[in-house]
C-alpha cells in the first residue's frame, strides 16, 4: 500500500477542516434565516463575516496542531527503513511483505513503530476534543463581541439577550460538537494508509478506549440538534407573536433528520469499512496461501483495535509455539549427529573410507543411523533405517543403533559368519524385547514381527581380508561396484574395491559408500 | 471500493441505523405531538412543561440508544474475548475455532478467522501426528503401571510435560523370584530426552538380561552410554534389584546421580543418599549396590526430580521437605497406585496442566 505524503496528507486534512468549517457555516447561516427569521442583510452585516473568521481561527488551529503530530510521523525516515530492509532483493515485489511479516525489525524501530502508532491512533480523539474545546472558547466571545458592536451594555443585559446567550451557547456548541464527530470519522479514514504502513504491530497502543463514548456524543449531540432546533423556533414564533406552522416544523426535523443519518452513516461505515479491512487482510493471506505469519492493522485504539491486537497476538502465540517446536527438532537432530561416528576421523589413516553418507534433507529428524564399529580385527559398517519417519522413528533408531553397540563391543575376535548371524538373532530378539513387550502402557505398537528396523552391515575383516555381509528387513541391501547384491555373502576384498550399504529401497535418501583403503598397509608397515 | 463491497450478506450498519433514527425520533415525535395538542386545545404556552417533555424524551432516546451502542460493542468484545480465551489452552486450543452466529461483518470476519484457524491447523498437522505417534511410541516402551511380583505391589506413573520427554521407568521380572525396577530421567526435555530415553532403555534391559548386581549393571550401562554421550548429555537412574530367592526380603539398589529414594514404614520416613555420578559422565565410574531392607508393610519410593521441582499452587516449589509432607500424608489403606495417583495430582492438579518438568513415580509396597 502506497502511504500518500506528508503534504498530500495535511492537504487532505485541510479538506477536512474546511468541510468541517462550512458545514458549520452552512448550518449556523440556515438557522438564523429560518428559525430566527433574521434578514440576510442583518446576518451579512456582523453573523456570517465573523463566523467566517471564527471559522478561519478553528481551521488554522487544527491545522497547526495536525501538522505538528503528523511530523512526528517522519515520513522520510520511514520510507528509508523499508528501503533498508529489502537491499537484497530490490527488485522482487513481495520483497516488502515479506518484511512486513518477517521477524525482522530491531527493537528500536518496533520501540519507535509502537510510539508512531500510539500517536496516530490518538489523533481522531484530540481533534474531537480540539473542535469542541474551540467552540467553547469562541462563541462566547462571538456573542459578546455581537453585543459590545450592537451597542448594548455589557453590564445591562437585557432578559431577551440572556435567554439568547444560553440558547446560542447550547445551540451552536451543539453544532460544533458535531463537526467535531464529523472531524474525528474522517480523521479516522484520513489516518488509515498510515496505520497500515506500520507493520508488525504486537503491542498496540498505550491503552484503548471504548467506541461507546463517540457513539453516545453522535447520538445525544444529533437529537440535541433536533430537539432545539423545534425549541428555538416555538421560541422564536412566541417572541415575534407568530403563530407556528406544523409544514414548517416538519420540514425542519426532516432536514435534521437527513443531517443525521448522513452523519451516523459517515460514522458507523467506518467501523464498517475497518473490519472488512480486517477481513481482506486475512482472506488475502489465506489466498497467499502461506507466507510467516499473518498479523492484522491496528486501526483504532478502541474494540476495533483490540479485535485485531488479539487476534496478532494468537497469531503470535502460534508461530511461537511451532518455532518452539522446530527448535527442539533441531536440538534432537544435534543429539542424534552426535551418537552417530565423525566421518573425517574415521576415514583418514584406517582400512575403511566412508565415501559417501546420503541423507535427506536435514529439515527435520532423522529416521536413519550410521555407524562404524570397531572391533578385534577390522572395523564393523551399520547403516540403519526405520520404516517410520519423523520422531517415532528417532526413537527406534537411537535404541537400535546403541544396542547394536552394545553387542559389537563385548563380541570376542572371531565374529565370522555363524557368529554374526548369532549375534544379529539376538539383536533381533532384543530388539523385539523392547518394542514388543506384552505388559506395556500402550498396546499400539508398531512393530509386527521382524522389526521395522532395516539394517546393512558389513564386517571388514583384516586378519582374513573378508568382507562378511548381512542385512536384516526386506529394505536392506549391500551392493558391490558392479551393482551385484552382496546381502549375506562373504567375500575377498581388494584394496580401492567399494561397497554400498542401503537401508531402505531407497538409497538416494540413505546409502553409505565404503571404500577399503591402503590404510591397513600404511599401518603395518609403520608398526 | 468496489472490490471490497461484500453484498451478498447483511451489514450490521442496517439495524444500527435503523435504531438510531427510531430512536432520534421517538423525542422528537413526543415534542411536536405535544406542540400540536396545545396548539388544537388553544392552551397556554408553559415553557418548564415543554422543557419537560424535551428532556424526558431525550433521555428515552438516548437511554435506548445507549443499550443498541452496547449491544454493538457487545459483538466486539466476544469476539476478542472468543480469541482471548484460545490462548489460555494449550497448542491444540491455539487452533480452534469461534463461533459464528451472526451474518454480517462480524460472522464474515469469524468465519475469516476459522479459515485462518483451519488453515493453520492443516499445515501443522503432519508435525502434530508426528508428535503423537512418538508419544505412543515412547508409551510403548515403558511398563503398564501396576503389577505384582514376588509378592510386591508395584506401581508406577510418568508423566510426560510436553508430549515426549525424558523421564522414564522400567519394570523387568526375571524369573519367579526376582525383578529389576529402573527409574531414570535424561537430562534433558523434550525429543532430545526421548531419543536418548528409549537408548538407555534398550540398553538396560539388555543389561538386565545379561546379569550381575546393581551396581555392576549401572557400570556396565554407564561404559556404553559414555561411548556414545561423551559427557555432553548425561542420565540419571536408580535401580532396584528385589531378589526373594535366598529368603531376604531386601533391596539390591543402586544409584547413578538420581535423587535418594524414600523407605516409608509405620509413619517414619527414611532417605537413602548415595552420592554418585550420573550415567554418561565419565568413561570409568563404578558404582556399588546397597541393600534396603523392606519390612512388611513397607513402601518404597523411587522418583524423578520434577517432583521435587514442581510449583505448587502458590508458585513455590515443593522441595524435598514439601515431598515428604505429601509422602506421610499418603493414605496406607490405598492400593499403591491409588496413592501415588492422588501425590502426583496433589503437586500439580491435572487441570492446571502448568508442570514444569517430567515427573515419574514408583511405588514398591510389600
Amino acid at each position: 500500500m502506497k502511504a500518500p505524503s506528508y503534504l498530500s496528507t495535511l492537504f487532505r486534512f485541510f479538506a477536512l477542516f474546511l468541510g468541517g468549517a462550512s458545514l458549520v457555516l452552512i448550518w449556523v447561516t440556515l438557522e438564523s434565516y429560518y428559525i430566527k427569521r433574521l434578514s440576510f442583510q442583518y446576518l451579512m452585516e456582523f453573523s456570517i463575516p465573523a463566523t467566517l473568521v471564527l471559522l478561519f481561527g478553528m481551521v488554522l488551529t487544527l491545522m497547526i496542531f495536525v501538522a505538528i503530530r503528523l511530523r512526528g510521523m517522519n515520513y522520510g525516515e520511514f520510507a528509508k527503513l523499508h528501503d533498508d530492509a529489502k537491499p537484497e532483493h530490490a527488485n522482487s515485489e513481495h520483497a516488502s511483505s515479506e518484511y512486513a511479516n518477517s521477524e525482522y525489525a530491531n527493537h528500536d524501530n518496533v520501540k519507535s513503530n509502537h510510539a508512531r502508532l500510539d500517536s496516530l491512533l490518538r489523533l481522531p480523539i484530540h481533534l474531537f476534543w480540539g473542535t469542541v474545546a474551540y467552540g467553547g472558547v469562541f462563541i462566547p466571545v462571538y456573542h459578546v463581541v455581537h453585543y459590545i458592536v450592537e451597542g448594548h451594555s455589557i453590564t445591562q443585559v437585557d432578559e431577551y439577550y440572556q435567554l439568547n446567550f444560553l440558547r446560542s451557547f447550547l445551540y451552536e456548541q451543539t453544532i460544533t460538537l458535531i463537526a467535531a464527530i464529523f472531524h474525528f470519522a474522517v480523521a479516522r479514514r484520513l489516518i488509515r494508509p498510515l496505520l497500515m504502513r506500520l507493520d508488525h504491530i504486537e503491542e498496540g497502543p498505550g491503552q484503548f478506549k471504548s467506541f461507546l463514548s463517540i457513539l453516545r456524543a453522535t447520538f445525544a449531540g444529533l437529537l440535541l440538534v433536533l430537539q432545539f432546533s423545534i425549541l428555538w423556533y416555538i421560541m422564536v414564533t412566541i417572541v415575534k407573536g407568530e403563530t407556528f406552522e406544523l409544514k414548517v416544523l416538519i420540514g425542519l426535523v426532516v432536514l435534521d433528520l437527513l443531517f443525521a443519518v448522513a452523519i451516523f452513516i459517515l460514522l458507523s461505515y467506518q467501523f464498517r469499512r475497518e473490519l472488512i479491512i480486517l477481513i481482506q487482510s486475512i482472506r488475502n493471506w489465506l489466498g497467499q496461501a502461506g507466507g510467516k505469519t499473518s498479523f492484522l492493522p491496528i486501526l483504532s485504539n478502541d474494540e476495533v483495535g483490540q479485535l485485531a491486537l488479539s487476534f496478532n497476538h494468537l497469531q503470535a502465540r502460534v508461530s511461537r509455539e511451532y518455532k518452539e517446536l522446530e527448535q527442539e527438532l533441531l536440538l534432537a537432530r544435534q543429539v542424534q549427529e552426535q551418537l552417530m561416528p565423525q566421518l573425517e576421523q574415521i576415514s583418514s589413516n584406517d582400512i575403511i573410507e566412508v565415501v559417501s553418507s546420503e541423507e535427506e534433507a536435514q529439515t527435520t529428524v532423522r529416521n536413519m543411523f550410521y555407524d562404524i564399529i570397531p572391533w578385534h580385527h577390522g572395523y564393523v559398517a551399520v547403516i540403519g533405517s526405520s520404516a517410520l519417519v519423523g520422531m517415532p522413528a528417532a526413537l527406534h533408531i537411537s535404541a537400535a543403533q546403541l544396542l547394536l553397540r552394545a553387542e559389537l563391543d563385548v563380541v570376542g575376535d572371531q565374529l565370522g559368519s555363524l557368529e554374526l548371524a548369532e549375534l544379529l538373532d539376538q539383536y533381533v530378539e532384543r530388539l523385539k524385547e523392547m518394542f514388543l513387550h506384552q505388559d506395556r502402557v500402550s498396546q499400539i505398537s508398531m512393530f509386527s514381527q521382524g522389526g521395522e528396523i532395516s539394517l546393512a552391515l558389513a564386517v571388514v575383516d583384516e586378519q582374513q581380508q573378508l568382507l562378511r555381509c548381512a542385512t536384516l528387513g526386506e529394505h536392506a541391501a549391500i551392493w558391490s561396484e558392479a551393482a551385484e547384491e552382496l546381502s549375506h555373502s562373504e567375500l575377498n576384498w581388494q584394496y580401492g574395491d567399494v561397497v554400498t550399504l542401503c537401508a531402505n529401497d531407497n538409497s538416494d535418501k540413505g546409502a553409505m559408500k565404503l571404500r577399503i583403503t591402503h590404510g591397513l598397509e600404511g599401518r603395518s608397515t609403520n608398526g | 471500493m468496489a472490490k471490497l463491497r461484500t453484498s451478498s450478506t447483511r451489514s450490521f450498519i442496517t439495524p444500527l441505523l435503523l435504531a438510531f433514527i427510531a430512536l432520534l425520533l421517538l423525542p422528537v415525535a413526543l415534542l411536536i405531538v405535544y406542540v400540536w395538542y396545545i396548539q388544537v386545545a388553544e392552551h397556554n404556552w408553559k415553557a418548564t412543561t415543554l422543557l419537560l417533555v424535551a428532556v424526558i424524551g431525550f433521555f428515552v432516546g438516548y437511554i435506548g440508544f445507549l443499550q443498541v451502542a452496547k449491544a454493538f460493542r457487545r459483538r466486539f468484545q466476544d469476539m476478542i474475548g472468543a480469541i482471548t480465551s484460545l490462548m489460555k489452552g494449550d497448542r491444540q486450543q491455539l487452533k480452534g475455532k469461534i463461533e459464528v452466529s451472526h451474518s454480517d461483518e462480524f460472522g464474515q470476519l469469524g468465519m475469516a478467522f476459522n479459515d485462518l484457524q483451519q488453515f493453520t491447523s492443516n499445515k501443522y498437522a503432519n508435525i502434530e501426528q508426528e508428535l503423537q505417534l512418538a508419544y505412543y511410541v515412547q508409551q510403548s516402551l515403558l511398563p503398564r503401571e501396576e503389577y505384582e511380583l514376588c509378592h510386591i505391589q508395584i506401581a508406577a506413573i510418568c508423566r510426560q510435560t510436553k508430549v515426549v520427554g525424558g523421564d522414564f521407568y522400567d519394570i523387568v521380572k526375571l524369573g519367579d523370584h526376582k525383578f529389576a525396577c529402573l527409574v531414570g530421567d535424561v537430562a534433558n526435555k523434550g525429543m532430545q530426552a526421548a531419543l536418548l530415553m528409549s537408548a538407555t532403555m534398550s540398553l538396560f534391559r539388555r543389561e538386565m538380561n545379561l546379569g550381575g548386581s546393581a551396581g555392576d549393571i549401572l557400570t556396565r550401562l554407564n561404559a556404553h552410554l559414555y561411548q556414545a554421550l561423551q559427557a555432553k548429555i548425561f542420565v540419571t537412574v536408580g535401580l532396584a534389584i528385589y531378589d526373594k530367592s535366598n529368603g531376604e526380603l531386601m533391596i539390591q539398589y543402586a544409584n547413578a546421580g538420581h535423587m535418594p529414594p524414600y523407605l516409608l514404614v509405620d509413619g517414619v520416613l527414611t532417605d537413602y543418599i548415595y552420592p554418585s555420578m550420573p550415567l554418561g559422565v565419565s568413561p570409568d565410574s563404578q558404582y556399588r549396590s546397597h541393600s534396603i531392607e523392606i519390612p512388611a508393610g513397607g513402601r518404597f519410593i523411587m522418583y524423578t526430580d520434577g517432583m521435587i521441582e514442581s510449583m505448587n499452587e502458590q508458585g513455590t516449589m515443593v522441595g524435598f521437605e514439601g515431598f515428604e509432607q505429601y509422602l506421610l500424608g499418603l493414605n496406607s489403606e490405598l492400593e499403591p497406585i491409588q496413592q501415588i495417583n492422588q501425590l502426583m495430582n496433589s503437586i500439580v492438579p491435572k487441570v492446571a496442566n502448568k508442570a514444569e518438568d517430567d515427573m515419574t513415580i514408583v511405588m514398591l509396597k510389600r
